[in-house]
């Protein structure tokens, strides 16, 4: 019971804790936002322009295909997040706090969810677009009301599974001053020896991953009439 | 309504260029119904992607109306595609809709309000005989019921032409049957142009006011079913009139006749020995009825102790309305 009693009284966890789930609330919910319109846009883009697709562009393809997006994925964040520690100071005037690591949480982020976006716009039948241009539809028409809703499933999916990316990535950037329950299990765990706050962080992230991947479930169980 | 001017599609490949399909010329009436058969690999597939403009073909025009779709703009054409309804193989629903809302789709692109959109799906859907399942999802329904959305969905846009690409090729005889049926009763009560292509004799046979056969991309026949079955040296009436299976026939004279309407009556046997010094056996026959005419195709093995004279033959059974083709000629006057 001692070591309970302990816990309970436990200041860093008392003060420190809710805050730094706040600053990874912020982190992951900013750079998710950003990670789901701008990595939105490439995917679709992507699944447009590329070889077959409804307006093949060979360059623009290529370029985001290989450089950005293939070229992103290969950094790992760790090193990317140090690497744009000048890029952010000169974004955000300051390379310190969750709003900072937003920027190359996203960056790092948007080009995995790219990705996938283009992957369950793939899934969509090629059928289903003939019927829509055979209608008539414009192809801004297409993205609209044939290929988002149709892939909507695979989209949520997709959108839960960044979401828990980003929740480690937040961690190791709660390290180079991003704040948040990466921070507090380096500060309290790791330099401080305090197992207890290392034991709340873990159980604290296991259910948050828990809860977004049975929110996302529950959403796409919800809008998938396939 | 629609004509189709030296339509060719070469899909350019790195080693070899591959004619799809080659130089294709067809006119098809107002109201009328018109198969294009072919197996696969025979361009059905590229002919159809080429009338709806969704492949651009390489040379030729596709004139529906009085417009010719391959020459006006990317804009013009979605609006020209809009007098198309297009029926698929696999219907091409989508799965994120209701019944409802896939049916009323080509209303919303011009930005029909809500509620005038429902009321033409659910009219619509009671025209296909689905009423009661607007609301319901594609993946709920049968492949029947699907392709039943396809076309109700395909007219909601009010077009003047029905193209339909192997309607009935996913789905069991009987639904085919009620599918071929609901195409046939749309089409008369809307007065709609329909193209069938397909590769079931079955469907041209049961749907069909006229026929085309692609064959390597190019249209070997044509003409008014009635016309092109009455004619037996013609593949398609070889498949439209197919004779059940027969022993081989050992005579001085094996011949194949085919004939219609009245002809059909005609005891075929005594009116050619009536006239010619022969014997006659029907080896085999097939007797049917393609829309509201009746055919007989018969298989003849002919005999006589004497030399034959085929022209005698043949003037007898063309007296007769019989069109006649030459099998094997063994006993016969130089």
């Amino acid at each position: 019971m001692n070591w309970f009693e302990e816990l309970l009284n436990n200041r860093a966890l008392e003060t420190a804790l809710p805050e730094a789930i706040w600053e990874t609330v912020v982190m992951v919910g900013i750079a998710g936002v950003a990670t789901v319109v701008i990595g939105g846009v490439i995917g679709v883009i992507l699944h447009l322009t590329r070889p077959g697709g409804l307006v093949p562009m060979r360059t623009l393809y290529a370029i985001l295909s290989s450089i950005i997006v293939n070229i992103t994925r290969s950094i790992p964040y760790a090193i990317l997040m140090v690497a744009l520690i000048p890029f952010t100071q000169w974004l955000i005037g300051s390379s310190i706090g969750p709003i900072a690591a937003t920027v190359s949480l996203t960056i790092a982020t948007a080009p995995f969810f790219a990705r996938l976006v283009e992957t369950s716009l793939r899934e969509v039948p090629s059928g289903t677009v003939d019927a829509a241009q055979v209608m008539g539809m414009s192809n801004g028409q297409i993205v609209t009301k044939v290929f988002l809703p149709e892939a909507l499933p695979g989209l949520i999916s997709a959108i839960t599974n960044t979401t828990v990316v980003l929740i480690g990535y937040s961690a190791m950037a709660g390290l180079i001053g991003g704040g948040g329950l990466g921070r507090l299990a380096y500060n309290y765990g790791y330099q401080r020896f305090d197992s207890q706050v290392m034991i709340v962080t873990i159980i604290v992230m296991v259910i948050g991953v828990q809860l977004i991947q049975w929110i996302g479930d529950k959403i796409v169980a919800a809008v998938d009439h396939r | 309504m629609i004509s189709v001017r030296e339509l060719t599609k070469v899909y350019r490949q790195p080693t070899r260029d591959v004619v799809a399909i080659d130089d294709i010329n067809l006119d098809i009436d107002d109201g009328e119904i018109h198969g294009i058969i072919g197996r696969s690999g025979a361009g059905k597939s590229t002919l159809v992607r080429c009338l709806t403009l969704l492949d651009r073909p390489t040379k030729g025009q596709v004139i529906v109306g009085s417009q010719d779709l391959t020459a006006v703009s990317d804009t013009k054409l979605r609006n020209a595609r809009r007098r198309i309804g297009m029926v698929f193989q696999h219907a091409n629903l989508l799965s994120s809709r209701t019944v409802a809302e896939n049916v009323a789709m080509p209303l919303e692109i011009v930005n029909a309000k809500k509620a005038e959109r429902r009321a033409r799906a659910l009219e619509l859907l009671e025209l296909v005989g689905l009423q009661g399942l607007e609301d319901t999802y594609p993946a709920q329904l049968s492949g029947g019921q699907r392709q039943r959305v396809g076309i109700a969905r395909a007219l909601a846009a009010d077009p003047d032409v029905l193209l339909c690409d192997e309607p009935t090729s996913a789905l069991d005889p009987n639904t085919t049957d009620d599918i071929l049926t609901l195409i046939r009763s749309v089409a008369d009560r809307l007065h709609l142009t329909v193209v069938v292509i397909t590769h079931e004799m079955l469907v041209v046979k049961n749907l069909c006011d006229s026929v085309s056969l692609l064959e390597a991309g190019k249209i070997v026949e044509s003409g008014k079913l009635s016309e092109v079955a009455a004619d037996v040296n013609s593949q398609l009436s070889r498949s439209l009139l197919p004779l059940p299976t027969h022993q081989p026939v050992t005579a001085d004279l094996v011949i194949e006749v085919v004939g219609k309407a009245d002809a059909v009556n005609t005891p075929i046997g005594s009116t050619i020995a009536a006239e010619n010094p022969v014997t006659v056996d029907i080896a085999a026959a097939n007797i049917e009825t393609l829309g509201t005419t009746r055919f007989a195709h018969y298989l003849l093995g002919i005999n006589s102790d004497q030399p034959i004279n085929l022209t005698g033959i043949e003037a007898t059974l063309a007296r007769h309305g019989f069109s006649v083709r030459v099998r094997a000629a063994r006993g016969v006057q130089a």
